[in-house]
């Protein structure tokens, strides 16, 4: 065995990139009721974009003022965010709408239009979009009771020090933590249950179980983590149906627990005597946030993409959109700063140069000839990229731009903002679209050459 | 459109287990859209059979071909050179195309790839579901634009079955149960007086109980 | 020279399998002679035309990098690949074809130990299943 020896395709590069230069105002939205939202209206206006501050409160002082139930904050970090306030209300380059909700948006990058109260017959205009909305924590307690609480909450309480870490003020001894009791497929509530569990196991000895239906270590860093809080002696249960939560002065969980046998076969477990049990919390999307995202085809989804690049920290699935704040992942103080910051210069590097070269050969092309107008390129382009022009005018399309008096009689995709991953192209059932840089024919061609 | 889903592997072997060359033949409409028989499944499931056969230690020659639509007698051309060269052909389009497959090359055996479900539209992608049943009398204007003959498990014309549940058929728990979506589309349109007018016994002769069906346009002939 | 076989084609993400297959190269990791590698922009270009392709050509293998759930920078690219392989195994086990010949591996761009060991995993299963046979 060597590794000199693999045949490899690479992804080509174009030979004579064909370049199309198109301008982007450099005018951006960023619809906000969270502190990320000022720090990226902030920092694209000290680059001298034109911003457009939308918000639903009285003044932009009161974007701050629950600030301190997400964020354990001092005066220090009162201080620089009440300077960023009066940078923001100062800035020149920054109009603000007080009193204004968003609801809805459309047209991609360079040309969004956003929806804003009672001025729906002429919609906000922006190249881009920066978004950062708060998401309110439900935690569901079966019963009431001060010794079970949320993951925000519990991080809150946790940056206090050691001692408050109990809401009840009792030294805690015996922690549970609860997952996947609502919404199932969030991964962030295992990695956050394994790193603070293994942490408060190692420095204070405390006992910690995790209950989940199923774990979500399916990263490397991860499977790391887990193991090593697995050596560290935290408990890891699964169950079934949901647990029974038991209270007064001491609580107890009973549920059957299938991680060490098979599912035929489960063993019923309590925990007793826990001081603390905290639950994963479901998170609900603001009202404007989620009539932005419907109408940009974003879905809570593409709002938290986590690439493999950490430095795109807040892009989204859409080109020209970024988000921040809790509309990604609940996160610290300094980790909610630092998104911001990086969606802000994201959406700069994407709004603030004035022309853009789009090499018109990395994308995607349809064959008008063979699409069958289906739609599955329409509905899978995750920059929804793909346009599909109404039946009523008998799916023609005009091209924008380029190849000036052609006409589709078809799906098209938009070169502006398609991104080449060629999803089109291996769902299309027609096979109608090709990526113009890298044809089928090229991996079938390498595939016939080398087996 | 009409929906249709590729059939077992299993079955589509056993079927071509006489043939040496085959033709396999797509269709550019509703198979395509639907996604069970147009380029890409033809692409598929040719190298699905060819690899299949080849482990088999019996290979098969497959040719592959899209036609724009196997539901009309002028497109069968696309197929005539190739259909000289093969022992059968292996349809994928509805059985619709598959029959005039055969009636156009009346000596090659013509074999459907696909079971024809029904006449529906997709929910959300990948996923259809059933919306009309062809019975040839359309009762939609009296029942809330919801047909009780292609979504009520029973086809009742006069309101649910007593199977009715939250909603929910007694089949099973995923079918809705179509009275209570007339009903609550009739008291949206503030037309619930409808339901008290009675829809006489149906006449099943413009259904299949009749027989073949045939519709001639005297005012359309050439 | 290396042995022409098993002949196992990796299909990999522009974004995660490419970059750990450099890095696996880079540390000098075993990885078979007969490994043919495919970039791709994204898992999700992964069709279930080339993976057919793959095996109609001869290959022994076909395996499939992408990124880990959640991680795709076209939000679910690697789910669409992972939802094809799992229906192309069903179709290809009614063939009467291990479906293990077809495989879905998630891997972290910087990761080439992971990249090159899964490769290896797939040569022994090829391997026990042909002393099977």
């Amino acid at each position: 065995m060597s590794t000199q020896m693999n045949s490899v395709l690479r992804l080509p590069e174009s030979l004579t990139p064909e370049i199309q230069e198109i301008s982007i105002a450099p005018v951006v939205a960023v619809p906000t009721d969270h502190p990320a939202g000022l720090i990226m209206a902030d920092y694209l206006a000290s680059m001298g974009l034109k911003v457009t501050l939308i918000h639903p409160f009285e003044t932009v002082g009161a974007i701050l003022e629950t600030l301190n139930e997400e964020f354990v904050i001092d005066s220090a970090v009162e201080e620089r965010f009440l300077a960023l306030i009066a940078r923001v209300e100062e800035n020149k380059n920054i109009s603000v709408l007080n009193n204004t909700r968003v609801s809805g948006g459309k047209g991609w990058w360079g040309d969004f239009s956003l929806l804003v109260d009672g001025e729906k017959e002429e919609a906000l205009k922006a190249s881009g979009i920066a978004f950062a909305y708060r998401k309110q924590a439900v935690v569901k307690k079966p019963f009431e009771n001060d010794a079970i609480i949320g993951f925000r909450e519990f991080s809150a309480l946790l940056l206090k020090g050691k001692e408050s870490i109990t809401p009840t003020g009792k030294a805690l001894q015996k922690l549970a933590f609860v997952l996947d009791l609502g919404k199932r497929d969030e991964k962030w509530a295992s990695m956050t249950a394994i790193k603070l569990g293994t942490y408060l196991k190692k420095a204070f000895g405390v006992q910690v179980s995790i209950l989940c239906r199923e774990l979500k270590v399916s990263s490397d860093g991860m499977e790391k983590a887990y193991r090593e809080a697995r050596e560290a002696g935290v408990i890891i249960y699964k169950y079934l149906d949901e647990p029974q939560f038991e209270g007064g002065a001491s609580l107890s969980i009973n549920f059957r627990d299938t991680s060490f046998m098979s599912d035929d076969n489960p063993l019923d477990v309590s925990l007793e005597g826990l001081d603390l049990v905290v639950l994963q919390e479901s998170f609900v999307t603001a009202e404007d946030e989620k009539a932005l995202l419907d109408g940009l085809h974003i879905g809570l989804e593409g709002a938290y993409v986590a690439p493999n690049n950490p430095q795109f920290a807040g892009r989204t699935s859409r080109k020209g959109v970024v988000a921040a704040g809790n509309s990604r992942l609940p996160e610290t103080l300094a980790d909610m700063e630092t998104t911001a910051l990086a969606a802000a210069e994201e959406l700069y590097q994407w709004t603030g140069n004035g022309t853009y070269g789009i090499d018109v050969q990395r994308v995607a092309e349809v064959d008008p000839s063979k699409c069958a107008t289906c739609l599955t390129c329409y509905r899978i382009c995750p920059h929804h990229s793909i346009r599909i022009e109404p039946y009523g005018e008998r799916n023609v399309y005009i091209t924008k731009g380029e190849k000036e008096g052609a006409t589709w009689e078809a799906a098209r995709v938009l070169v502006e903002t398609c991104d080449g991953c060629g999803l089109c192209v291996s769902e299309c059932p027609a096979k109608a679209i090709q990526l113009i840089y890298y044809p089928d024919m090229d991996v079938y061609g390498f595939l016939k050459e080398n087996l | 459109m009409i929906i249709a889903e590729q059939k077992p592997m299993e079955e589509i072997l056993e079927m071509l287990a006489p043939y040496k060359k085959i033709l396999l033949a797509g269709c550019g409409a509703c198979v395509t859209v639907c996604q069970a028989g147009g380029e890409k499944e033809v692409g598929v499931l040719a190298s699905q059979i060819r690899l299949a056969r080849k482990d088999a230690g019996n290979p098969i020659e497959v040719l592959e071909m899209t036609m724009t639509r196997q539901c009309e007698p002028e497109f069968m051309e696309e197929a005539e050179d190739a259909m000289k060269e093969v022992d059968a052909v292996l349809s994928i389009a509805c059985g619709i195309g598959v029959q005039l497959m055969a009636k156009t090359f009346f000596d090659k055996p013509a074999l459907p790839g696909l079971n024809t479900t029904f006449l529906g539209f997709p929910e959300e992608h990948g996923v259809f579901t059933e919306r009309c049943a062809a019975c040839g009398n359309c009762v939609l204007h009296l029942t809330g634009g919801i047909c009780p003959i292609a979504r009520c498990s029973k086809s009742l014309l006069n309101g649910p079955c007593g199977g009715s549940q939250d909603g929910k058929c007694e089949i099973s728990p995923d079918v809705e149960c179509a009275w209570q979506l007339i009903y609550d589309r009739l008291k949206a349109l503030g037309q619930l007086e409808n339901l008290e007018n009675i829809i006489p016994p149906k006449k099943w002769i413009t259904s299949r109980d009749g027989g073949p069906r045939k519709i001639v346009r005297e005012d359309l002939r050439i | 020279m290396g042995s022409e076989k098993p002949k196992i084609v990796a299909f990999c993400c522009e974004e995660s399998g490419m970059p750990a297959y450099e890095h696996a190269k880079s540390l000098g990791l075993p990885l078979p002679d007969a490994l043919k590698v495919i970039a791709l922009p994204c898992g999700g270009k992964a069709e279930t035309g080339y993976i057919m392709k793959a095996l109609d050509e001869g290959a022994d293998a076909v395996m499939i990098f992408a990124c880990y759930e959640g991680n795709c920078k076209y939000v679910q690219g690697n789910i669409r690949a992972k939802k094809r392989v799992d229906y192309l195994k069903t179709r290809l086990e009614s063939l009467g074809i291990l479906p293990e010949k077809i495989a879905f591996c998630p891997v972290a761009p910087a990761s080439g130990a992971r990249f090159a060991e899964m490769v290896q995993e797939e040569v022994q299963a090829l391997d026990s299943r042909e002393n099977k046979s």
